[in-house]
C-alpha cells in the first residue's frame, strides 16, 4: 500500500497560489469594481463617482506596464510608514519601486529579458528587486549605475549633483566611472560631483574591487570551484526547482542517473529545462528496465504526454499510453491513457486503431469525461 | 557629506540594537488590509479544495464578498485569519456542491494535468491528479473534510469547528474518503 501521506507532503508544494503583491492589487481591484456594481444595480442608478475613485486607485503608469497602488509599508516590520502621497510603482516581474518624494522621477530605459533599467532623474525612490538569476536589474542616478539581483536599496538624487545610495539588504555593485564598489546591507555610499565619499569608518567595508589580474584569477578559481559543485549536486538543483542549473550539472557529470528515482527526477530535469527528448530517453528506461516498479506507469504516461505534446509524434504517444494502460489496466490514470491514446491513433492516421480505442472507453467509461470526443472517434457523434 | 555606515532611521531599517523589530500583530485595521493580508491564503484554499485553478479566481471574489459583509462586525480583529479560513471552506462547500451539479449536466470543466499545475515535478503531479479525480466523485462536505486533513494538514478538532460539523461526523466522512483516494492510488 502506497503511503499516502508521506508522498502528499511531497506534492502539497504544487497546490499553491503564488500571488505577488501585483496579482493582490489586481485582484483588489476587481472585487472593487465588482463590488460597486453590485452596489449600482442595488441602487438602481449612480456609483459613477465610485468607479472613478476605484480608477484613481489603480492606475497604470508608461512604460514596462507598471501599476501604481496607494503606498503602504514595505513590509509589516518596516518602522519607516510611507507617506500617503507616496507611490508603489510594480514592474512585471515582482520588483517594485517606492516613490519616496512627489518630485521623484523614475524612468523605464530598458525592459528586456535580462535586463530592466530604470534611471531616477530627481528625489529619492527605494527599489524592493526580486531575485533573478537571468534577469539584471539596473538603476541609473546622473553618472552612477546601481547594478543588483534580489535586494532592496534607495538612491537619492540630492541638489548640488550628490547622489546616495543605501542599501538594506543584499548586495549592490554601484558603478563611478572606471570604479566599481561593492555595498552590503546596511551600508551608504555618497556620490558628490563626480567623487565618492567614504568616510574612515566605512572605509573598510565600501571596498573596491581588486586588481584586474587578482580578480581574473579569482573569477576563474570561482568558476572551476562552481563547475565541480554542479557535477555533484544536479539532484540538489533539481530539487531547488533550479531546473536549467541541474539538467547543466546532469549534462557533465560522469555519472549517469541509475535507480528509477534518480531517472524520474532526471527526466523532470530534462522536461522542465526544454529538453524533452532527453527527457523521454530517461523515461523510455524506467519503462523498458523497470517494467515492475510503481514509477514505470507515470513513467509511460509522462512519455505519451511527452510525445503527444511536445515532441508532437502521435504514434510514439499511443504507444507509449498503450503501455501506461499495460502497466496499470484500472487505476486511475487508464481512463486519461485510453482516451489520449485514441487520439494519438487518430492524429497518425490510424483510423482503425482510433475507433477501436474510442469504442472500448466508451464501453468501459459510459460515464466518462471525454466521452463526447470519444463518440466522435468511435463515429457514434450524436 | 560623510556617507558612513547608515544610521538605522537614515535607511528605514528593521533592526533595532540586532534585533528584528517584530510590533504585535493587531490584526487587519481595514477590508482593504484584510484583503491584502490574506488573499494568498484564501487563494490557496481555493485550489486546494477546488482543484480547479480557473475557478480560483471567482472563489476568492465570493470569500472577500462575505469577508466584506461581515468585517464590520468583527470586534476581534485579530481572529480574523481564522474567521477567513472558515468562510473560504464554506464558500468552498457551496462552489464544490455546484460543480457536481454542473458535472451532472456535463457542464464542468475536467481538471487538466497542464492547466492545474505550473512546471510540476511529474509524480508529484500525476499523484495530484489521481487524487482530485477521485475527490471529484466525493459529496461536497467529505471532499472538504479530506482536504482540510491532508493537503492543509489541520487536526480533526479544528476540521470540525471549521465545517461546523461534530467531531465523529468528521471522522466518519474522513475514513471513508481516505478509503475511496487510497484505492484509487494503489490500483
Amino acid at each position: 500500500m502506497r503511503d499516502l501521506e508521506r508522498d502528499l507532503a511531497g506534492a502539497r508544494d504544487l497546490l499553491v497560489v503564488d500571488a505577488s503583491e501585483r496579482d493582490t492589487a489586481r485582484a483588489l481591484h476587481r472585487f472593487e469594481q465588482r463590488r460597486i456594481r453590485r452596489r449600482r444595480r442595488q441602487m438602481g442608478a449612480g456609483g459613477v463617482a465610485a468607479v472613478a475613485l476605484v480608477a484613481a486607485v489603480v492606475m497604470s503608469l508608461p512604460g514596462a506596464d507598471p501599476i501604481v497602488v496607494p503606498a503602504r509599508p514595505i513590509a509589516a516590520t518596516d518602522p519607516k510608514p510611507v507617506a500617503p502621497q507616496q507611490r508603489v510603482v510594480y514592474f512585471a516581474d515582482g520588483s517594485h519601486a517606492t516613490l519616496m518624494q512627489p518630485r521623484t522621477e523614475v524612468r523605464v530605459e530598458a525592459s528586456q529579458e535580462d535586463l530592466l533599467e530604470l534611471s531616477l532623474a530627481a528625489g529619492e525612490a527605494r527599489f524592493e528587486v526580486v531575485p533573478s538569476d537571468t534577469r539584471l536589474f539596473r538603476v541609473r542616478a546622473q553618472d552612477l549605475y546601481v547594478e543588483v539581483i534580489g535586494t532592496s536599496f534607495t538612491v537619492a538624487v540630492r541638489p548640488e549633483d550628490e547622489v546616495d545610495v543605501s542599501v538594506h539588504e543584499g548586495r549592490v555593485a554601484v558603478f563611478a566611472g572606471d570604479n566599481r564598489y561593492e555595498l552590503g546591507r546596511d551600508m551608504k555610499l555618497a556620490f558628490v560631483a563626480g567623487r565618492v565619499v567614504v568616510d574612515e569608518a566605512a572605509e573598510d567595508e565600501v571596498e573596491p574591487e581588486p586588481e584586474p589580474k587578482k580578480r581574473k584569477k579569482r573569477r576563474k578559481r570561482a568558476r572551476k570551484k562552481k563547475q565541480t559543485q554542479k557535477k555533484e549536486r544536479w539532484t540538489a538543483l533539481a530539487e531547488d526547482g533550479k531546473f536549467d542549473d541541474a539538467f547543466d550539472a546532469l549534462d557533465r557529470t560522469t555519472r549517469a542517473p541509475r535507480g528509477t528515482k534518480d531517472l524520474m527526477l532526471a527526466a523532470d530535469v530534462a522536461r522542465l529545462s526544454g529538453h524533452p527528448r532527453d527527457a523521454a530517453r530517461y523515461l523510455k528506461i524506467v519503462v523498458d528496465r523497470h517494467p515492475n516498479h510503481p514509477r514505470a506507469l507515470v513513467a509511460a504516461f509522462t512519455l505519451g504526454r511527452l510525445w503527444q505534446n511536445e515532441l508532437k509524434e502521435p504514434r510514439r504517444a499511443a504507444e507509449a499510453f498503450a503501455k501506461a494502460r499495460v502497466l496499470g489496466p484500472t487505476g486511475s490514470l487508464a481512463e486519461d491513457a485510453l482516451a489520449h491514446e485514441a487520439e494519438c491513433w487518430a492524429l497518425a492516421g490510424e483510423r482503425d486503431k482510433a475507433k477501436d480505442r474510442a469504442s472500448t472507453y466508451l464501453t468501459r467509461y459510459p460515464e466518462g469525461r471525454k466521452v463526447k470526443s470519444m463518440r466522435r472517434l468511435a463515429g457514434r457523434a450524436r | 557629506m560623510p556617507p558612513t555606515k547608515p544610521s538605522s532611521q537614515d535607511v528605514g531599517l528593521r533592526l533595532v540594537k540586532g534585533q528584528a523589530v517584530e510590533p504585535p500583530d493587531e490584526g487587519p485595521a481595514t477590508f482593504e488590509e484584510c484583503f491584502s493580508r490574506y488573499h494568498r491564503l484564501v487563494a490557496t484554499i481555493g485550489l486546494r479544495m477546488l482543484g480547479r485553478k480557473s475557478e480560483v479566481d471567482d472563489f476568492v471574489q465570493d470569500v472577500f464578498l462575505e469577508v466584506h459583509r461581515g468585517f464590520g462586525k468583527l470586534r476581534d480583529r485579530r481572529a480574523a485569519k481564522g474567521w477567513v479560513r472558515s468562510i473560504a471552506v464554506r464558500v468552498a462547500i457551496k462552489r464544490l456542491r455546484r460543480l457536481r451539479l454542473a458535472a451532472t449536466f456535463g457542464l464542468d470543466q475536467p481538471i487538466d494535468l497542464d492547466a492545474f499545475f505550473h512546471n510540476p515535478r511529474q509524480e508529484h503531479a500525476t499523484l495530484l491528479l489521481q487524487v482530485y479525480r477521485t475527490l471529484d466523485d466525493l459529496p461536497a462536505k467529505a471532499r472538504v473534510v479530506w482536504v482540510l486533513r491532508f493537503i492543509e494538514g489541520e487536526k480533526l478538532e479544528d476540521i470540525a469547528k471549521l465545517t461546523d460539523m461534530g467531531l465523529s461526523t468528521v471522522k466518519r466522512l474522513l475514513a471513508a474518503a481516505q478509503a475511496r483516494i487510497q484505492a484509487a492510488v494503489d490500483a
